[in-house]
């Protein structure tokens, strides 16, 4: 009789481990997408990262900036007689 | 149990309970047939419809400035791919296919048809975003788009030659991307995965290979000074109708290329543009006579030897000078010199009478410790050695000749790095491009007191001498021009076709920036290394020192309009309107 119960235990929790493995499973499936979903954004703002990066440097590219400067803004760089050279 | 309610007879029983046991048997048979013996083939079909390998992108790597200004990004781009076993079935929307990548039926069946039994084809490679867009709007079966990246110069032009760039497939092919191509480029990652039916990962099985991303570089470089040579240079080599320029700027303690540009440049952003002429990186892979711009080395001799010091009189009438059967010239007879006359004016006899008059050992070691004849080791592709004649090889006209830079050959970072050298006061450091953390190791090459007595004659070159025009306005400059005929194939040299070179420092009293500037064959009516190169120096050099901060040393009895040129300020009045000090 004792056998017969155990045996019964035994295959209740062997149903529940079962059980288990298939929640398991599918919180791994939940997270695993999610996972990807985290790694696609973060590609995504990599790759916004390097655009606007490009995009940066290529408005403030030395040229551009002289040329804006200089008809835009009407800038000049000071002539030598115009420096004053402060002596620490 | 009562016979008549059950008429069947017993036979019948047995043979339904028979034949089940056998359809039973032979299914339970199957199952261990599978199981056993075909096991290994149909789990990995099974596999196949569901375990997929997938790759995670590895960009390259940046390349900076010293300041982590970025010089080469990459950004990831689509291109579009066709599976043309499964296009081939769908012919209808071929003609809207054309259209979206921008191609006619006719190259389409051209490059399809032939490879129809194929899975993969590029069709378009690096398409703009609004293209892929489309494409990936329209969904046509068998079309689609695959992640790539490539390589942006937001600096355009400026360190063209000096980076090099990649190919299609983001490799080096020249240049800073060809010399670090393996510290660059990253590894993509690989994962094996489960895919359900809609494509989406829903498992990692297990990770074939760790994505390790490209690592960024920093260069020695000052965007900033690069884009004022490379400025600089151009107008110099468009007003002399030169067919090349180049300018390599040096920290002279620490031994970093600060800027290194060639001239004419091209547009690395451009791959259609490419063409292989161009790339050359002149400044370590291209070699020349240095001319005059030896003569401080000659006379750094003359002062080691111990039989000369910057008073020592030589007479250089009547202006030429036989060796054997050759003629050593000056442009005119200078009559009566010192030593520092003789760099001053540039004397081709006073040097040689100079170098003639000591051991030939004496000669070749400073121009070998210096480094002539060696090279820089810089982390750049393509670098040529020079050529130094040991001294046991010399005969007398050679003796004579090298004293003025002729018979031997250099490449502009090699002269560059001589200048350095007298510049701090005799120690050579290893050049690189990349940005040094800490200080090197040196090496002394030459005496403080000899290396100084020379800086103080190269600065009499630029105060008083063939130079003045390499005057910055409030800093001491020391320099050293040379105007080279270019040797012919075949031998001897060019009477019309010069190289014009200029090479200095500043500033004198603490140097901090060694320039050499080459403007190869101008043809404009002026060659003079004096006319022709030393202006680039003085204009990048007000410039550079502004951008640095140097400290100026030279404010005291310099007229604040004497010889200055103003870097690209234009000679009218200040224009009227908003002035931002």
């Amino acid at each position: 009789m004792t056998r017969l119960l155990l045996l019964a235990v035994l295959g209740a929790l062997v149903f529940l481990s079962a059980l288990q493995v298939v929640t398991t499973r599918y919180e791994t499936r939940l997270l695993v997408m999610a996972l990807q979903a985290l790694k696609t954004q973060r590609d995504d703002l990599e790759r916004e990262w390097t655009q606007l990066l490009l995009e940066q440097s290529t408005w403030s590219t030395h040229g551009r900036v002289e040329t804006l400067a200089r008809s835009k803004l009407n800038m000049i760089l000071p002539r030598a007689a115009e420096l004053k050279h402060i002596r620490s | 149990m009562n016979m008549e309610h059950n008429p069947q007879p017993a036979w019948r029983r047995h043979l339904v309970v028979g034949v089940f046991g056998l359809l039973a048997a032979v299914l339970v048979w199957r199952a261990f047939d599978l199981q056993l013996t075909d096991r290994e083939f149909l789990q990995d079909h099974g596999d196949q419809r569901y375990l997929r390998v997938v790759q995670t992108e590895a960009h390259r790597g940046m390349i900076t400035d010293r300041h982590d200004e970025p010089l080469a990004i990459s950004t990831p781009v689509s291109s579009v791919w066709v599976n043309p076993s499964q296009l081939v079935q769908n012919r209808g929307r071929w003609p809207e296919l054309a259209k979206l990548v921008d191609m006619s039926e006719d190259q389409l069946n051209t490059l399809i048809l032939p490879r129809r039994k194929r899975g993969f084809l590029y069709l378009k490679r690096h398409v703009q975003p609004a293209v892929a867009e489309a494409v990936a709007k329209a969904a046509i079966p068998g079309v689609h788009l695959a992640g790539e990246y490539r390589r942006f110069y937001p600096g355009v032009e400026i360190a063209a030659h000096l980076l090099g760039f990649t190919n299609v497939d983001d490799r080096g092919q020249e240049g800073i991307e060809l010399a670090f191509d393996a510290v660059l480029t990253g590894t993509p990652g690989k994962d094996r995965v489960i895919k359900d039916r809609l494509g989406r990962v829903i498992e990692y099985v297990e990770r074939i290979q760790p994505a390790a991303p490209g690592k960024d570089l920093a260069l020695s470089i000052d965007r900033r000074l690069q884009y004022v040579a490379n400025r600089e240079l151009g107008k110099a080599v468009q007003k002399h109708k030169a067919m090349a320029g180049l300018m390599v700027i040096l920290d002279v303690n620490t031994g970093e290329i600060l800027a290194l540009v060639n001239q004419p440049s091209f547009n690395p952003n451009n791959r259609a543009e490419l063409k292989g002429e161009f790339f050359r990186n002149r400044a370590v892979t291209d070699l020349f006579e240095p001319g005059s711009t030896i003569k401080p080395f000659t006379i750094a001799a003359g002062l080691e030897s111990g039989q000369y010091t910057p008073a020592t009189r030589i007479e250089t009438a009547p202006g030429f000078f036989r060796v054997g059967r050759h003629t050593i010239k000056d442009i005119h007879s200078y009559g009566n010199l010192d030593v520092t006359g003789v760099i001053e004016k540039s004397s081709n006899v006073g040097s040689t009478k100079i170098a003639l008059s000591m051991d030939a050992d004496i000669l070749w070691n400073v121009f070998n410790n210096v480094g002539f004849g060696h090279l820089t080791q810089v982390e750049l592709p393509g670098e040529t050695n020079g050529r130094l004649v040991n001294h046991k090889h010399w005969r007398e006209i050679e003796h004579a000749t090298l004293a003025y830079g002729y018979g031997m050959s250099v490449n502009a970072l090699q002269l560059v790095r001589a200048y350095a050298t007298v510049a701090n006061g005799g120690m050579l450091y290893p050049v690189t491009i990349l940005r040094r953390e800490q200080a090197p190791q040196g090496m002394r090459v030459m005496s403080q007191t000899t290396a100084d007595a020379v800086s103080l004659m190269m600065e009499r070159v630029v105060q008083t001498g063939t130079a003045k025009t390499a005057q910055v306005y409030g800093y001491r400059v020391g320099g050293k021009t040379g105007t080279v005929h270019k040797n012919i194939q075949g031998g001897g040299y060019a009477e019309k076709d010069y190289r014009s070179l200029f090479a200095g420092y500043l500033p004198v009293s603490k140097p901090r920036l060694a320039a050499v500037v080459v403007i190869d064959g101008p043809r404009a009516g002026q060659h003079y290394g004096g006319l022709v190169a030393a202006p680039v120096f003085a204009e990048v050099m007000h410039e550079a020192a502004r951008i640095l901060n140097l400290p100026a040393d030279a404010l005291d009895g310099v007229p604040a309009d004497s010889g200055v040129r103003m870097a690209s300020s234009p000679a009218k009045p200040a224009p009227a309107g908003p002035r931002i000090q």
